[in-house]
Protein backbone atom coordinates (compact mmCIF):
# COMPACT_ATOMS: atom_id res chain seq x y z
CA UNK A 1 0.00 0.00 0.00
CA UNK A 2 3.08 2.35 1.00
CA UNK A 3 4.07 2.11 -2.51
CA UNK A 4 0.85 3.48 -3.97
CA UNK A 5 0.90 6.10 -2.02
CA UNK A 6 4.10 6.88 -2.79
CA UNK A 7 3.53 6.79 -6.34
CA UNK A 8 0.12 8.27 -6.86
CA UNK A 9 0.82 10.82 -3.63
CA UNK A 10 0.86 13.77 -5.81
CA UNK A 11 -2.59 12.90 -7.26
CA UNK A 12 -3.86 11.42 -3.92
CA UNK A 13 -2.92 15.48 -2.45
CA UNK A 14 -4.56 16.88 -5.16
CA UNK A 15 -7.74 14.78 -4.64
CA UNK A 16 -7.79 15.51 -0.57
CA UNK A 17 -7.23 18.79 -1.53
CA UNK A 18 -10.67 19.04 -3.62
CA UNK A 19 -12.23 16.72 -0.96
CA UNK A 20 -11.81 19.85 1.73
CA UNK A 21 -12.53 22.06 -0.65
CA UNK A 22 -15.81 20.33 -1.55
CA UNK A 23 -16.67 20.48 2.47
CA UNK A 24 -15.62 23.78 3.65
CA UNK A 25 -17.18 25.73 0.70
CA UNK A 26 -20.62 23.50 1.01
CA UNK A 27 -20.21 23.56 5.00
CA UNK A 28 -20.15 27.59 4.74
CA UNK A 29 -22.57 27.54 1.67
CA UNK A 30 -24.82 25.21 4.29
CA UNK A 31 -24.35 27.54 7.18
CA UNK A 32 -25.23 30.92 5.41
CA UNK A 33 -28.75 29.17 4.00
CA UNK A 34 -29.33 27.78 7.41
CA UNK A 35 -29.20 31.53 8.91
CA UNK A 36 -31.66 32.66 6.34
CA UNK A 37 -33.84 29.10 6.92
CA UNK A 38 -33.40 30.05 10.89
CA UNK A 39 -34.62 33.60 10.44
CA UNK A 40 -37.09 32.39 7.99
CA UNK A 41 -38.75 30.13 10.97
CA UNK A 42 -38.57 31.99 13.72
CA UNK A 43 -39.79 35.30 12.84
CA UNK A 44 -41.29 35.18 8.98
CA UNK A 45 -45.02 35.60 8.33
CA UNK A 46 -46.84 32.55 7.54
CA UNK A 47 -45.89 31.81 3.91
CA UNK A 48 -41.95 32.59 4.55
CA UNK A 49 -41.92 29.82 7.10
CA UNK A 50 -43.86 27.18 4.78
CA UNK A 51 -41.21 27.78 2.21
CA UNK A 52 -38.64 27.24 4.90
CA UNK A 53 -40.20 23.92 5.93
CA UNK A 54 -40.77 22.67 2.01
CA UNK A 55 -36.61 23.41 1.45
CA UNK A 56 -35.75 21.31 4.60
CA UNK A 57 -38.30 18.70 3.87
CA UNK A 58 -37.56 18.56 0.36
CA UNK A 59 -33.46 18.23 0.82
CA UNK A 60 -33.97 16.14 4.04
CA UNK A 61 -36.09 13.86 2.13
CA UNK A 62 -34.01 13.24 -1.11
CA UNK A 63 -30.86 11.63 -1.95
CA UNK A 64 -28.35 14.11 -2.20
CA UNK A 65 -27.11 11.78 -4.79
CA UNK A 66 -29.99 12.54 -7.06
CA UNK A 67 -29.61 16.22 -5.63
CA UNK A 68 -26.32 16.12 -7.24
CA UNK A 69 -27.20 14.65 -10.47
CA UNK A 70 -30.24 16.97 -11.31
CA UNK A 71 -27.65 20.39 -10.57
CA UNK A 72 -24.88 18.80 -13.15
CA UNK A 73 -27.32 16.92 -15.45
CA UNK A 74 -30.54 18.68 -15.11
CA UNK A 75 -29.99 22.33 -14.98
CA UNK A 76 -28.32 22.33 -18.59
CA UNK A 77 -31.64 22.11 -20.05
CA UNK A 78 -32.80 25.23 -18.47
CA UNK A 79 -30.01 26.62 -19.63
CA UNK A 80 -27.49 26.74 -16.99
CA UNK A 81 -24.79 24.91 -17.18
CA UNK A 82 -22.27 24.42 -13.97
CA UNK A 83 -18.78 22.49 -14.21
CA UNK A 84 -19.03 19.26 -11.89
CA UNK A 85 -17.17 20.59 -9.20
CA UNK A 86 -19.38 23.81 -9.02
CA UNK A 87 -22.61 21.52 -8.91
CA UNK A 88 -21.58 19.42 -6.37
CA UNK A 89 -20.64 21.79 -4.15
CA UNK A 90 -23.74 23.57 -4.63
CA UNK A 91 -25.54 20.42 -4.09
CA UNK A 92 -24.01 19.19 -1.02
CA UNK A 93 -24.41 22.85 0.39
CA UNK A 94 -27.83 23.18 -0.50
CA UNK A 95 -28.54 20.05 1.33
CA UNK A 96 -26.18 20.55 4.22
CA UNK A 97 -28.18 23.83 4.64
CA UNK A 98 -31.26 22.25 5.58
CA UNK A 99 -29.44 19.79 7.94
CA UNK A 100 -27.64 22.62 9.70
CA UNK A 101 -31.00 24.49 10.27
CA UNK A 102 -32.41 21.45 12.23
CA UNK A 103 -29.62 21.30 14.14
CA UNK A 104 -29.93 25.23 15.16
CA UNK A 105 -33.60 24.33 15.96
CA UNK A 106 -33.19 21.96 18.70
CA UNK A 107 -30.18 23.58 19.79
CA UNK A 108 -32.56 27.10 20.18
CA UNK A 109 -34.80 25.01 21.53
CA UNK A 110 -32.44 24.04 25.02
CA UNK A 111 -32.91 28.04 25.75
CA UNK A 112 -35.34 28.07 28.75
CA UNK A 113 -38.47 29.91 28.51
CA UNK A 114 -38.12 32.49 31.42
CA UNK A 115 -34.99 33.90 29.69
CA UNK A 116 -37.34 34.36 26.57
CA UNK A 117 -39.88 36.26 28.90
CA UNK A 118 -37.65 38.18 30.65
CA UNK A 119 -35.94 39.36 26.86
CA UNK A 120 -39.38 40.36 26.06
CA UNK A 121 -40.40 41.77 29.28
CA UNK A 122 -37.30 44.17 28.62
CA UNK A 123 -39.17 45.02 25.55
CA UNK A 124 -36.46 43.44 22.98
CA UNK A 125 -38.15 42.51 19.41
CA UNK A 126 -38.56 38.75 18.31
CA UNK A 127 -35.74 39.54 16.03
CA UNK A 128 -33.44 40.94 19.36
CA UNK A 129 -34.01 37.82 21.62
CA UNK A 130 -32.76 35.91 18.76
CA UNK A 131 -29.51 37.49 18.06
CA UNK A 132 -28.60 38.51 21.30
CA UNK A 133 -30.46 35.62 23.71
CA UNK A 134 -31.30 32.92 21.72
CA UNK A 135 -28.44 32.47 18.82
CA UNK A 136 -25.34 33.18 21.07
CA UNK A 137 -26.47 30.08 22.91
CA UNK A 138 -27.56 28.13 20.29
CA UNK A 139 -24.61 28.27 18.51
CA UNK A 140 -22.47 27.52 20.98
CA UNK A 141 -24.25 24.18 21.65
CA UNK A 142 -24.42 23.30 18.04
CA UNK A 143 -21.08 23.10 17.74
CA UNK A 144 -20.59 19.46 18.15
CA UNK A 145 -23.24 18.82 16.47
CA UNK A 146 -21.98 21.42 13.34
CA UNK A 147 -18.52 19.33 13.66
CA UNK A 148 -20.58 16.35 12.92
CA UNK A 149 -21.79 17.89 10.05
CA UNK A 150 -18.69 19.22 8.50
CA UNK A 151 -17.36 15.82 8.87
CA UNK A 152 -19.91 14.07 6.73
CA UNK A 153 -19.65 16.42 4.30
CA UNK A 154 -16.30 15.54 3.98
CA UNK A 155 -17.72 11.91 3.25
CA UNK A 156 -20.37 12.91 1.32
CA UNK A 157 -18.06 14.84 -1.08
CA UNK A 158 -16.98 11.39 -2.02
CA UNK A 159 -21.00 11.48 -4.31
CA UNK A 160 -18.77 14.17 -6.44
CA UNK A 161 -16.63 11.30 -8.12
CA UNK A 162 -19.62 10.10 -9.82
CA UNK A 163 -19.90 13.08 -11.86
CA UNK A 164 -16.17 13.07 -12.37
CA UNK A 165 -14.75 15.52 -9.87
CA UNK A 166 -11.38 14.20 -9.06
CA UNK A 167 -11.35 14.28 -5.34
CA UNK A 168 -10.05 11.76 -3.03
CA UNK A 169 -12.50 9.14 -4.06
CA UNK A 170 -12.13 9.47 -7.70
CA UNK A 171 -8.22 9.17 -7.24
CA UNK A 172 -9.06 5.75 -5.42
CA UNK A 173 -11.35 4.91 -9.02
CA UNK A 174 -8.27 6.11 -11.01
CA UNK A 175 -5.57 4.02 -8.70
CA UNK A 176 -7.47 1.11 -9.06
CA UNK A 177 -7.90 1.09 -12.38
CA UNK A 178 -4.29 1.83 -13.50
CA UNK A 179 -3.11 -1.11 -10.86
CA UNK A 180 -6.29 -3.64 -10.51
CA UNK A 181 -5.10 -3.60 -6.33
CA UNK A 182 -8.59 -2.19 -5.41
CA UNK A 183 -8.78 -2.86 -1.73
CA UNK A 184 -5.20 -1.32 -1.37
CA UNK A 185 -5.96 1.61 -3.02
CA UNK A 186 -9.14 2.32 -1.45
CA UNK A 187 -8.24 1.37 2.24
CA UNK A 188 -5.25 4.00 1.85
CA UNK A 189 -8.39 6.16 0.53
CA UNK A 190 -10.34 5.18 3.45
CA UNK A 191 -7.24 6.69 6.02
CA UNK A 192 -6.61 9.49 4.61
CA UNK A 193 -10.49 10.52 5.18
CA UNK A 194 -10.05 8.89 8.56
CA UNK A 195 -6.83 10.99 9.70
CA UNK A 196 -8.53 14.16 8.53
CA UNK A 197 -11.90 13.85 9.86
CA UNK A 198 -10.24 12.63 13.33
CA UNK A 199 -7.42 15.89 13.11
CA UNK A 200 -10.43 18.08 13.00
CA UNK A 201 -12.92 16.79 15.38
CA UNK A 202 -9.94 16.69 18.17
CA UNK A 203 -9.54 20.41 17.14
CA UNK A 204 -13.19 21.38 17.23
CA UNK A 205 -12.67 20.05 21.12
CA UNK A 206 -10.62 23.31 21.46
CA UNK A 207 -12.98 24.97 19.98
CA UNK A 208 -15.95 23.96 22.50
CA UNK A 209 -13.19 24.86 25.44
CA UNK A 210 -12.40 28.02 23.80
CA UNK A 211 -16.21 29.25 23.24
CA UNK A 212 -17.71 27.84 26.01
CA UNK A 213 -19.89 29.69 28.83
CA UNK A 214 -18.16 29.88 31.67
CA UNK A 215 -20.00 27.27 34.10
CA UNK A 216 -21.02 24.67 31.36
CA UNK A 217 -17.37 23.84 30.53
CA UNK A 218 -18.21 20.01 32.03
CA UNK A 219 -20.50 19.85 28.61
CA UNK A 220 -17.40 20.22 25.74
CA UNK A 221 -15.21 17.87 27.87
CA UNK B 1 -55.75 57.78 38.11
CA UNK B 2 -54.82 53.97 38.82
CA UNK B 3 -51.49 53.04 37.21
CA UNK B 4 -52.63 49.75 36.73
CA UNK B 5 -56.05 48.53 36.61
CA UNK B 6 -57.55 45.14 35.61
CA UNK B 7 -60.87 44.78 34.28
CA UNK B 8 -62.28 41.16 33.88
CA UNK B 9 -59.38 39.53 32.66
CA UNK B 10 -59.57 36.37 31.73
CA UNK B 11 -56.24 34.09 29.94
CA UNK B 12 -56.45 30.18 28.96
CA UNK B 13 -53.50 27.65 28.05
CA UNK B 14 -55.01 25.63 25.14
CA UNK B 15 -58.50 26.45 25.58
CA UNK B 16 -58.51 25.88 29.09
CA UNK B 17 -59.44 29.00 31.16
CA UNK B 18 -56.87 29.81 34.24
CA UNK B 19 -58.07 33.29 35.06
CA UNK B 20 -61.70 33.84 35.38
CA UNK B 21 -62.14 37.80 34.94
CA UNK B 22 -59.52 39.49 37.49
CA UNK B 23 -60.38 43.32 38.23
CA UNK B 24 -57.60 44.80 40.34
CA UNK B 25 -56.35 48.19 40.26
CA UNK B 26 -52.58 49.42 41.34
CA UNK B 27 -51.79 53.16 42.51
CA UNK B 28 -49.17 54.86 42.02
CA UNK B 29 -45.90 53.42 44.58
CA UNK B 30 -48.29 50.90 45.48
CA UNK B 31 -46.85 47.46 46.27
CA UNK B 32 -49.74 44.50 46.46
CA UNK B 33 -48.71 40.54 47.69
CA UNK B 34 -50.61 38.12 45.76
CA UNK B 35 -50.96 34.88 47.82
CA UNK B 36 -52.56 31.86 46.73
CA UNK B 37 -52.12 28.06 46.34
CA UNK B 38 -49.81 26.96 43.68
CA UNK B 39 -51.82 26.34 40.49
CA UNK B 40 -54.55 29.59 41.47
CA UNK B 41 -53.32 31.67 38.44
CA UNK B 42 -51.04 33.93 40.35
CA UNK B 43 -47.95 33.31 37.85
CA UNK B 44 -50.13 33.45 35.02
CA UNK B 45 -51.30 36.88 36.39
CA UNK B 46 -48.17 39.08 36.30
CA UNK B 47 -47.49 37.45 32.53
CA UNK B 48 -51.00 38.43 31.07
CA UNK B 49 -49.93 42.55 32.29
CA UNK B 50 -47.37 42.57 29.78
CA UNK B 51 -48.93 40.59 27.63
CA UNK B 52 -46.29 37.91 27.76
CA UNK B 53 -48.96 35.79 27.51
CA UNK B 54 -52.36 36.94 25.57
CA UNK B 55 -55.26 37.82 27.94
CA UNK B 56 -58.66 35.43 26.51
CA UNK B 57 -60.69 38.80 27.46
CA UNK B 58 -61.01 41.56 29.60
CA UNK B 59 -59.05 45.20 29.72
CA UNK B 60 -55.84 45.77 31.03
CA UNK B 61 -55.42 49.66 31.63
CA UNK B 62 -51.33 51.17 32.28
CA UNK B 63 -50.66 54.84 33.08
CA UNK B 64 -54.38 55.32 30.93
CA UNK B 65 -52.89 52.95 28.30
CA UNK B 66 -54.99 50.29 27.33
CA UNK B 67 -52.33 47.45 26.80
CA UNK B 68 -54.80 45.11 25.75
CA UNK B 69 -55.94 47.25 22.64
CA UNK B 70 -52.29 47.57 21.17
CA UNK B 71 -51.59 46.27 18.35
CA UNK B 72 -49.10 47.94 16.96
CA UNK B 73 -45.46 45.97 17.86
CA UNK B 74 -43.22 48.50 18.50
CA UNK B 75 -45.78 50.92 21.03
CA UNK B 76 -46.17 46.99 22.58
CA UNK B 77 -42.56 46.71 23.72
CA UNK B 78 -42.18 50.16 24.71
CA UNK B 79 -44.97 49.45 27.19
CA UNK B 80 -43.19 45.87 28.24
CA UNK B 81 -39.51 48.28 28.93
CA UNK B 82 -41.41 50.35 31.56
CA UNK B 83 -42.72 47.02 33.12
CA UNK B 84 -40.16 44.99 35.17
CA UNK B 85 -40.98 41.27 35.27
CA UNK B 86 -39.04 38.79 37.76
CA UNK B 87 -39.42 35.12 36.87
CA UNK B 88 -39.14 32.40 39.51
CA UNK B 89 -35.58 31.38 38.26
CA UNK B 90 -34.15 34.86 37.02
CA UNK B 91 -33.86 34.80 33.94
CA UNK B 92 -30.43 35.21 33.74
CA UNK B 93 -28.43 34.96 30.38
CA UNK B 94 -26.05 32.30 30.79
CA UNK B 95 -23.86 34.12 27.99
CA UNK B 96 -23.19 37.21 29.45
CA UNK B 97 -21.33 38.11 32.44
CA UNK B 98 -23.37 40.20 35.74
CA UNK B 99 -22.79 43.70 34.49
CA UNK B 100 -23.47 42.68 30.33
CA UNK B 101 -26.52 40.99 31.81
CA UNK B 102 -27.70 44.63 33.49
CA UNK B 103 -26.20 46.56 30.59
CA UNK B 104 -27.04 45.10 27.73
CA UNK B 105 -31.12 45.54 27.51
CA UNK B 106 -30.13 49.39 28.71
CA UNK B 107 -28.25 49.85 25.02
CA UNK B 108 -30.04 47.68 22.83
CA UNK B 109 -33.65 49.08 24.74
CA UNK B 110 -33.35 52.44 25.91
CA UNK B 111 -30.36 53.08 23.26
CA UNK B 112 -27.79 54.14 25.96
CA UNK B 113 -24.26 54.24 25.01
CA UNK B 114 -22.14 51.84 26.28
CA UNK B 115 -20.34 53.47 29.59
CA UNK B 116 -23.07 55.39 30.75
CA UNK B 117 -25.21 51.66 30.18
CA UNK B 118 -22.35 49.99 32.41
CA UNK B 119 -22.35 53.08 34.95
CA UNK B 120 -26.02 52.86 35.63
CA UNK B 121 -25.40 49.14 35.60
CA UNK B 122 -22.96 49.18 38.13
CA UNK B 123 -24.92 51.70 40.17
CA UNK B 124 -28.03 48.84 40.15
CA UNK B 125 -25.78 46.07 41.09
CA UNK B 126 -24.24 47.74 43.84
CA UNK B 127 -27.77 48.81 45.32
CA UNK B 128 -28.13 45.22 46.15
CA UNK B 129 -24.29 44.62 46.84
CA UNK B 130 -23.67 42.11 43.86
CA UNK B 131 -21.38 45.14 41.54
CA UNK B 132 -18.14 43.04 43.40
CA UNK B 133 -19.48 40.26 41.17
CA UNK B 134 -19.45 42.43 37.87
CA UNK B 135 -17.40 40.12 35.58
CA UNK B 136 -18.66 36.60 36.69
CA UNK B 137 -21.12 34.99 34.68
CA UNK B 138 -24.39 33.94 36.12
CA UNK B 139 -23.75 30.12 36.84
CA UNK B 140 -20.84 31.18 39.14
CA UNK B 141 -23.19 32.80 41.17
CA UNK B 142 -25.47 31.37 44.53
CA UNK B 143 -29.13 31.39 44.09
CA UNK B 144 -29.54 34.50 45.98
CA UNK B 145 -26.97 36.45 43.74
CA UNK B 146 -28.55 35.64 41.06
CA UNK B 147 -31.91 36.64 41.83
CA UNK B 148 -30.34 40.47 43.05
CA UNK B 149 -28.65 40.46 39.85
CA UNK B 150 -32.32 39.93 38.21
CA UNK B 151 -33.45 42.83 40.40
CA UNK B 152 -30.43 44.75 39.45
CA UNK B 153 -31.18 44.36 35.56
CA UNK B 154 -35.24 45.04 36.02
CA UNK B 155 -34.61 48.08 38.06
CA UNK B 156 -31.77 49.50 36.12
CA UNK B 157 -34.59 49.82 33.63
CA UNK B 158 -36.42 52.34 35.90
CA UNK B 159 -39.57 50.84 35.12
CA UNK B 160 -42.42 52.33 36.53
CA UNK B 161 -44.00 48.75 37.71
CA UNK B 162 -42.39 45.66 39.09
CA UNK B 163 -43.40 42.13 38.73
CA UNK B 164 -42.10 39.45 41.06
CA UNK B 165 -42.91 36.01 40.60
CA UNK B 166 -41.90 34.45 44.18
CA UNK B 167 -38.75 35.43 44.39
CA UNK B 168 -37.44 33.88 47.09
CA UNK B 169 -39.49 30.45 47.24
CA UNK B 170 -36.46 29.06 44.75
CA UNK B 171 -33.69 29.74 47.37
CA UNK B 172 -32.09 28.47 50.48
CA UNK B 173 -32.58 29.93 53.82
CA UNK B 174 -29.47 32.08 53.53
CA UNK B 175 -30.30 33.28 50.11
CA UNK B 176 -33.57 33.93 51.00
CA UNK B 177 -32.53 36.25 53.68
CA UNK B 178 -30.49 38.31 51.29
CA UNK B 179 -33.49 38.30 48.64
CA UNK B 180 -35.80 39.45 51.28
CA UNK B 181 -33.59 42.47 52.17
CA UNK B 182 -33.15 43.75 48.76
CA UNK B 183 -37.07 43.49 48.26
CA UNK B 184 -37.50 45.52 51.86
CA UNK B 185 -34.87 48.01 50.40
CA UNK B 186 -37.17 48.16 46.98
CA UNK B 187 -40.12 48.69 48.59
CA UNK B 188 -38.34 51.43 50.45
CA UNK B 189 -37.47 53.17 47.03
CA UNK B 190 -41.45 53.17 46.68
CA UNK B 191 -41.34 51.37 43.46
CA UNK B 192 -45.00 50.26 42.77
CA UNK B 193 -44.81 46.63 42.44
CA UNK B 194 -47.10 43.43 42.47
CA UNK B 195 -45.19 40.50 43.96
CA UNK B 196 -46.38 37.07 44.29
CA UNK B 197 -45.11 35.32 47.49
CA UNK B 198 -46.13 34.04 50.92
CA UNK B 199 -43.36 35.68 52.68
CA UNK B 200 -45.74 36.72 55.74
CA UNK B 201 -43.04 39.60 56.89
CA UNK B 202 -42.86 41.17 53.45
CA UNK B 203 -46.24 41.19 53.02
CA UNK B 204 -47.38 42.22 56.85
CA UNK B 205 -44.46 45.18 56.55
CA UNK B 206 -44.01 46.38 53.33
CA UNK B 207 -47.11 46.06 51.32
CA UNK B 208 -49.93 48.03 51.01
CA UNK B 209 -52.91 45.85 50.45
CA UNK B 210 -52.97 41.81 49.76
CA UNK B 211 -54.73 39.95 47.30
CA UNK B 212 -56.06 36.17 47.87
CA UNK B 213 -56.21 33.91 44.56
CA UNK B 214 -58.20 30.61 44.39
CA UNK B 215 -58.78 28.89 41.33
CA UNK B 216 -58.00 31.86 38.95
CA UNK B 217 -60.25 33.87 40.91
CA UNK B 218 -59.46 37.03 43.24
CA UNK B 219 -61.25 35.65 46.55
CA UNK B 220 -60.45 38.93 48.76
CA UNK B 221 -58.20 41.91 48.61
CA UNK B 222 -57.70 44.51 51.28
CA UNK B 223 -54.92 45.61 53.96
CA UNK B 224 -52.58 42.72 54.76
CA UNK B 225 -53.64 42.43 58.37
CA UNK B 226 -57.65 42.84 57.44
CA UNK B 227 -57.72 40.43 54.58
CA UNK B 228 -55.68 37.47 56.90
CA UNK B 229 -57.91 38.72 60.14
CA UNK B 230 -61.05 38.55 58.76
CA UNK B 231 -60.32 35.48 56.45
CA UNK B 232 -59.02 32.87 59.46
CA UNK B 233 -59.20 30.05 56.13
CA UNK B 234 -56.33 32.50 54.42
CA UNK B 235 -54.80 33.58 57.78
CA UNK B 236 -54.33 29.38 58.39
CA UNK B 237 -52.76 29.38 54.63
CA UNK B 238 -50.29 32.08 54.73
CA UNK B 239 -49.46 30.56 58.38
CA UNK B 240 -48.72 27.88 57.14
CA UNK B 241 -47.18 29.01 53.96
CA UNK B 242 -45.17 30.98 56.13
CA UNK B 243 -44.35 28.23 58.57
CA UNK B 244 -42.65 26.37 55.88
CA UNK B 245 -40.67 28.81 54.31
CA UNK B 246 -39.52 29.16 58.67
CA UNK B 247 -38.96 25.90 58.70
CA UNK B 248 -36.95 25.98 55.75
CA UNK B 249 -34.92 28.95 57.15
CA UNK B 250 -34.09 26.70 60.56
CA UNK B 251 -33.13 23.76 58.61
Amino acid sequence: MLDLAVEYGHLLLVGLGRSIAIAVLSFLLGFAISAALSFARFLGPGPVRSVAEAYIAFFRGTPLLVQILMLFFGLPSLGVRLDAFTAATLAIGLNSGAYQAEIVRSTAKSVDEEQLLVARSLGLSEAQVLRHVVLPQALRNAIPALTNEYVMLLKESALASVIGVMELTRVGEYMTAATFRAFQAYMLVALIYLAVSYAFMRSSKSLERLLAIPGFERWSR
Amino acid sequence: MSLLSLEGVKAAYDGVEVLHGITLSLEPSERLVIMGPSGSGKSTLLKVIPRLIEPSGGRILFDGLEITAIRDERLLRRVRSRIGYLPQHYGLFPHMTVLGNVAFPLKVVRGLPRREAEERARRYLALFGVDGLADRYPTQLSGGQRQRVALARALAMEPELLLLDEPTSALDPESRLDVLEALFEVARMGKSMIIVTHELDFALEAADRLAFMEAGRVVAVGGPGEVLDSNPRIREFAERMAGAVGSASRS
